[in-house]
């Protein structure tokens, strides 16, 4: 790759109202699949790519972000020229309310990073998005058209698509692009929020941008300048899953206990990196009873679990049974509690004997620390 | 000039443990896997980490490629710092001659110059080939209030096994009178567990003249120890109270993964003093529905379709429908086809039991005892379709039965 290219990653999503998971976190590091956080995914996609110039934008309760993140040692982003860098909100006191509202302002808040950076095509990415990525793919399709503007999309039935869709001539050139407010159970070319764009024009879409009081990527930035720039979809192949919502969330963990999405993900030809912790193996007691589920390292199992996503150091006590949960770290299930279709967020202790259910499409949150 | 250190670790790591037979085919013994996922050496290197010992020497003689390259910056044990941090320390060739570790007191006389770069009071002698947790801070507060010149840490074990270790006899302050390497009929039950700590300067002088001994074997147990005590020099025993396990046996290792499955055995893995270990990055494991798991640890990245009972799983290891595995340890992405049985048996790494395959047995089913044994897989050897592996039975890395 002879053109340097780095990456900005959004650690929010703007413009869609957060789920209760990241009530206290940011919503690239809502737990996923027993061991991740959601941003592990695109920069282990991007670490594939080496890419290793990226900056994460941050807005509020970033703690969890800087913890998980750090200098970026566990996806061998700890580096002397770039690597990872969190890119706190500094805004001047007086615009104080206008804070990263948006994606636009976002990054003008990052401007002098943007301009500081040696390269000539900056990656812009959701950090919400399940799914390995083929960024060296996209870039070279970027290159070789000499495109402004490459748009990562994928053709599927999805009715829940918050994002933009996109109209593409023969050649790949988008010649329309809009939000859909309507429910389409047809196929249709739902783009995620991942871009390729040249320093140089994003630069000055952010001086028009604050000119012209632009907030909306995609409206703004994309559809008003159509007539302008080259724009080019370029499409994701295989799994995707996009986490917006508590639904969206539930979706997305429950097909990872498919064989085939869990081998798609997990072991393609780099692995998911996350976050060092040093926990025990998972032991089972004489009761335990486990099928068809996830289960991370430093649990205690003795009680009974099926179709569930169970993370790191949970304790599962004798006579609990656990169906279509997802229990996260440290939470403690006492005996002969019956859970269903329940999602606990971290340290959460839920007593002996209590039985709780959500359904399928609307499972049961317990927020972080709550005892039950 | 580097700033003094009150202690640094003198850490043994070249050993062949030719007794682990064809486990140590191919790496160190220190670099022998244990316990899902750890090698015996996260033992004293996270006991180190744990104590606030920075700088660490690591002493490798025999295959040490995949020792160093696991221990690599030191970085999961916090041992890449600035000033100090996990040294591996190869033998050397010099002006004058080269020459491998002779004993475990040459190796640390090869290495004089490496310690008295730091110029510490105290050097801590360790082996590589115990499972055990120890705060080592405990042990120099120790030597340091008995104003000790050597203080060896000494475990009590009973009066039959005690004809296997090296045996302390001490007087009533703890002082030690009194040496013996696996005596016949043992005075006291006070096993020396390898780990001793010098005052560095009196070291220094009896490795100086251990080295200008004629035929000295320049071993600590043998030469440096009963010198010392010959000369009348303080030295200590140090109670330890806990789990200590010399692995050095196929058996010992594999009751030692046992141990883990048996609450009474007070290993505890999962407590404040972590265990740390170069972890790969593999998702959380999976179990299937045709799964059944009862009293087994099981590590990231395994795919659980069959039954296991009293086992040790490592991480990225497969369990096919209808295998069936009974006290086993399975080493790092082994795979164990449909229907095979695995019972007392270690598995190194990468190996594949195919379908149908039987590898050990239960004690109970055999008649003569002293016929039984633990069954061990060499790493990436394949057991064929339907072949039988019987107790006590080894088959080489990379064999193809």
């Amino acid at each position: 790759m002879t053109s340097k290219t780095i990456c900005i990653l959004f650690a929010e999503s703007y413009g869609v109202s957060p789920t209760e998971l990241a009530a206290e976190r940011t919503l690239a590091t809502v737990p996923f699949a027993g061991r991740y956080r959601l941003i592990d995914f695109v920069l282990s996609s991007l670490v594939k790519a080496r890419i290793d110039e990226i900056g994460v934008i941050t807005k509020e309760h970033y703690g969890s972000l800087s913890d998980h993140l750090g200098w970026g040692k566990d996806w061998d982003l700890d580096r002397k020229n770039g690597g990872l860098k969190i890119l706190t909100p500094f805004t001047k006191a007086e615009s104080a309310s206008t804070r990263n509202r948006s994606k636009i302002d976002a990054l003008l808040s990052v401007k002098r990073f943007i301009e500081k950076a040696d390269a000539d095509y900056i990656i812009l990415s959701d950090s919400n998005l399940v799914m390995n990525i083929d960024f060296e793919s996209m870039l070279q399709y970027h290159v070789d058209r000499a495109a402004d503007i490459t748009v990562l999309y994928q053709t599927k039935v999805c009715p829940n698509h918050t994002g933009c869709v996109i109209d593409m001539d023969e050649s790949g050139c988008v010649i329309d692009a809009y939000y859909s407010s309507i429910q389409h159970m047809e196929p249709q070319n739902a783009a995620f929020g991942v871009y390729i764009i040249n320093k140089s024009l994003l630069l000055s879409l952010l001086d028009r941008a604050y000119t012209f009081g632009w907030v909306d990527f995609d409206r703004d930035f994309i559809t008003k300048n159509l007539n302008k720039l080259k724009v080019f979809g370029f499409a994701h192949e295989g799994f995707s899953a996009v986490i917006n919502t508590v639904t969206d969330y539930y979706d997305a963990s429950m097909k990872v206990l498919n064989r085939e999405t869990r081998h798609e993900l997990f072991y393609g030809d780099t692995p998911i990196f996350t976050r060092v912790k040093n926990s025990v193996p998972t032991i089972y007691g004489f009761d335990g009873k486990v099928s068809n589920s996830l289960i991370a390292d430093g649990c205690k199992i003795d009680g009974e679990i099926n179709n569930c996503i169970i993370f790191r150091d949970v304790v599962v006590e004798k006579g609990a049974v656990l169906n279509n949960c997802i229990i996260m770290q440290n939470t403690v299930i006492q005996s002969e509690a019956r859970l269903n279709c329940v999602i606990t967020d971290k340290d959460v202790v839920i007593g002996g004997g209590h039985a709780l259910s959500g359904y399928q499409t609307y499972p049961f949150v317990i927020a972080k620390g709550q005892n039950v | 000039m580097k700033q003094q250190k009150e202690m640094i670790t003198m850490l043994l790591a070249g050993g062949q443990g030719s007794r682990l037979y064809v486990l140590t085919k191919e790496v160190a013994k220190p670099a022998v896997p244990f316990g899902g996922k750890y090698r015996i050496i996260d033992f004293p290197l996270s006991n180190c980490a744990n104590s606030g010992i920075d700088t660490v020497g690591v002493l490798t003689q025999y295959r040490p490629l995949e020792l160093n390259s696991y221990i690599g910056n030191g970085q999961p044990w916090d041992l890449d710092r600035m000033n100090g941090g996990v040294y591996i320390l190869p033998p050397y060739a010099t002006d004058k001659d080269s020459q491998w570790y002779k004993g475990t007191a040459n190796a640390i006389y090869q290495n004089i110059n490496f310690i008295d770069r730091y110029n510490p009071e105290n050097v801590l002698i360790l082996s590589g080939d115990h499972i055990y947790k120890m705060d080592y801070a405990k042990m120099l507060a120790y030597h340091k209030e008995k104003k000790a010149d050597a203080t060896i840490a000494v475990l009590d074990v009973s009066l039959e096994e005690a004809s296997r270790f090296g045996i302390m006899n001490t007087n009533d302050d703890n002082s030690i009178y009194e040496f013996e390497e696996k005596p016949k009929h043992p005075k006291s039950t006070k096993a020396s567990m390898g780990i001793y700590i010098f005052n560095w300067q009196k070291l220094r002088q009896y490795l100086i003249d251990d080295e200008n001994t004629p035929g000295s074997s320049n071993d600590f147990g043998k030469n440096i120890i009963p010198a010392m005590l010959a000369n009348k020099e303080r030295m200590f025993a140090y109670q330890f109270n806990g789990y200590w396990k010399d692995v050095g046996t196929i058996e010992s290792l594999w009751e030692a993964n046992m141990d883990l499955l048996n609450p009474k055995s007070n290993i505890n893995l999962d407590s404040d003093w972590r265990i740390f270990a170069r972890n790969e990055p593999h998702p959380p494991h999976f179990v299937g529905d045709k799964a059944q798991i009862a009293e087994s640890i099981v590590s990231e990245g395994c795919d659980i379709n069959g039954k296991l009972w009293y086992t040790v799983l490592f991480s990225g290891v497969t369990v096919e429908e209808g295998a069936e595995l009974n006290s086993a340890v399975v080493m790092s992405n082994s795979v164990i086809q449909k229907g095979a049985t695995v019972k007392y048996a270690i598995i190194a790494e990468d190996a594949i039991i195919e379908e149908g395959a039987v590898v050990g047995d239960d004690p109970c089913n055999c008649s003569d005892p002293s016929e039984w044994g633990i069954a061990v897989i060499g790493r990436g050897a394949v057991v064929k379709k339907g072949q039988v592996v019987r107790p006590k039975e080894m088959i080489e890395p990379g064999a193809n039965r």
